[in-house]
């Protein structure tokens, strides 16, 4: 949540609020008189906090984070603690000092307020929206949920922190009603139904039991068949179709190879789980897999490609990518039927490092004619023009290899290695 | 051959809170306050609160799973 400042009256937070839980804030500020009267003011220490806390929605960090670094332990669990118990010794210091509404009213608030402020961090947040004409941020893609095992630790302790704030609320509503005495009535009927609920509970929870246990069965099963029809359809969309074709063009081993190839690229990918973003981000690793892969299909040659690590598209990035390109392109054209081109990249926080070699005829770099600019100017020029450097190892009839490596910032490449 | 002392600043910081907690405790048995329940409860609720959050706000990672 954020404060809204171009819409606030005073500090935006109630605007904040409103865009948040989608209210007008004119209904929130009509509230917020009302309770602040009806709390003698306790409400507006309230909002100074909230004010303190929240960071303007047009940026920049809260009031309080320019004095610490809030912003980066957000969610710490010690500082929500700190906060809780800084508050109810506020609260106190007010109910010393005669500052203060009734136990009946003051209470029960704080009480909500701490339940609701668990449930709040628990909802969904919203996606924020980039300012118009500014482009979306887009970082390297992460690893996908399912690859990152979740500490089920830290579920337990969401769904507890969730059931403690349902907890705190009711509790805080059955304070208000009995500070009020409206229990008393209300406390024959509730003790009447919890005994009926009880009641019940023991003779259906046989039925009950076996029944859960059915339904997890049920879907257990459910879920198994899905997944065997999901691969039976992968299987022959992909697989049939493939070994299909090459019966049929089982007179071109070429072709036959290629196609066993782009078959086997495939059905790796997807037993890998998808292995490349599906929210449209681009990264070095997967445009480096669709540019072998790309090369491999125009010029029927083998790549193997083994890419470690991954990293966003920029600039330095841009420069490898290219250069790995044209130097896969000269392998593809050169190197024959010499075996597979193989393509090895390690990506790490300091930097790039890229090799591309073939078993080919190979050549002798110093006879190459000035007018052949393709390693010299897309592979050499271009990497040093980036801040990186690229070396080609050849001689006749002992293969060849391109060497690219790149720092990935200034800092990284002023390091000793 | 300098050698380097490194101060934990939680550490430092939850000990002032506690120092400053024990000092207006030994005013008080000394007579020089008259501390009720109610400012106690005051008291100390803010002392552990401020340790919380000093602690939050300068820490390390407090346990939380690294990514």
């Amino acid at each position: 949540m954020t404060r809204d400042t171009r819409n606030g009256w005073v500090a935006g937070v109630l605007a904040g609020l409103g865009d948040r839980v989608g209210v007008d804030p004119l209904v929130l500020r009509i509230a917020f008189v009302i309770a602040a009267v009806a709390t003698g003011g306790l409400l507006l220490l309230a909002y100074l906090v909230a004010w303190a806390a929240l960071p303007a929605a047009e940026g920049g960090s809260a009031p309080v984070a320019r004095f610490s670094r809030v912003a980066r332990v957000r969610g710490d669990w010690r500082v929500a603690v700190g906060a809780g118990l800084l508050t109810l010794s506020a609260l106190l210091a007010f109910r010393q000092l005669g500052i203060w509404w009734s136990d009946a009213i003051a209470w029960p608030l704080a009480l909500a307020a701490f339940g609701v402020a668990l449930l709040w961090v628990r909802s969904p947040r919203r996606a924020a929206l980039p300012a118009d004409g500014q482009a979306p941020h887009v970082e390297p893609p992460r690893p996908s949920p399912e690859a990152r095992p979740r500490r089920a630790g830290s579920k337990l302790a969401e769904e507890y922190s969730g059931a403690f704030g349902v907890l705190l609320v009711v509790g805080a509503a059955l304070l208000f009603l009995s500070s009020n005495h409206v229990l008393g009535g209300v406390r024959d009927a509730a003790l009447t139904a919890v005994v009926v609920i009880v009641a019940l509970g023991l003779i259906l929870a046989p039925f009950l039991w076996r029944f859960g246990r059915n339904l997890a069965a049920e879907r257990a099963k459910r879920i198994r068949s899905e997944e065997r029809a999901e691969v039976a359809a992968h299987l022959h969309d992909s697989v049939l179709q493939t070994l299909t074709l090459m019966q049929k063009r089982a007179d071109d081993p070429r072709e036959v190879a290629s196609l066993a190839r782009r078959q086997e690229r495939e059905l790796r990918d997807w037993l890998a789980g998808g292995g490349r973003s599906d929210n449209g981000e681009r990264s070095l690793a997967s445009e480096l897999r669709s540019a072998a892969e790309a090369i491999e299909d125009d010029h029927r040659v083998a790549i193997e490609s083994i890419v470690v690590g991954d990293c966003g598209l920029d600039t330095r990035a841009d420069a490898v990518l290219g250069a790995a390109r044209e130097a896969l392109l000269n392998a593809a054209r050169h190197s024959g039927d010499s075996g597979p081109i193989r393509v090895y990249a390690e990506i790490d926080d300091a930097g790039i490092a890229l090799f591309v070699r073939d078993r080919g005829s190979g050549f002798d770099p110093g006879t190459v004619p000035s007018d052949r600019r393709g390693v010299r100017e897309s592979i050499v020029g271009r990497m040093e023009r980036a801040g990186g450097r690229a070396d080609i190892r050849s001689s006749p009839g002992g293969g060849t290899e391109v060497a690219i490596e790149i720092a990935r910032s200034d800092a990284a490449a002023r390091e000793p290695t | 051959m300098r050698r380097e002392v490194k101060v934990d600043p939680v550490s430092l910081a939850s000990g002032a809170v506690i120092a400053a907690l024990g000092a207006l405790l030994l005013v008080d048995s000394a007579g020089g306050l008259h501390l009720s329940l109610g400012w106690m409860a005051v008291v100390l609720t803010g002392a552990v609160g401020a340790i919380f959050m000093l602690s939050g706000l300068l820490g390390g990672s407090g346990g939380k799973n690294p990514e």
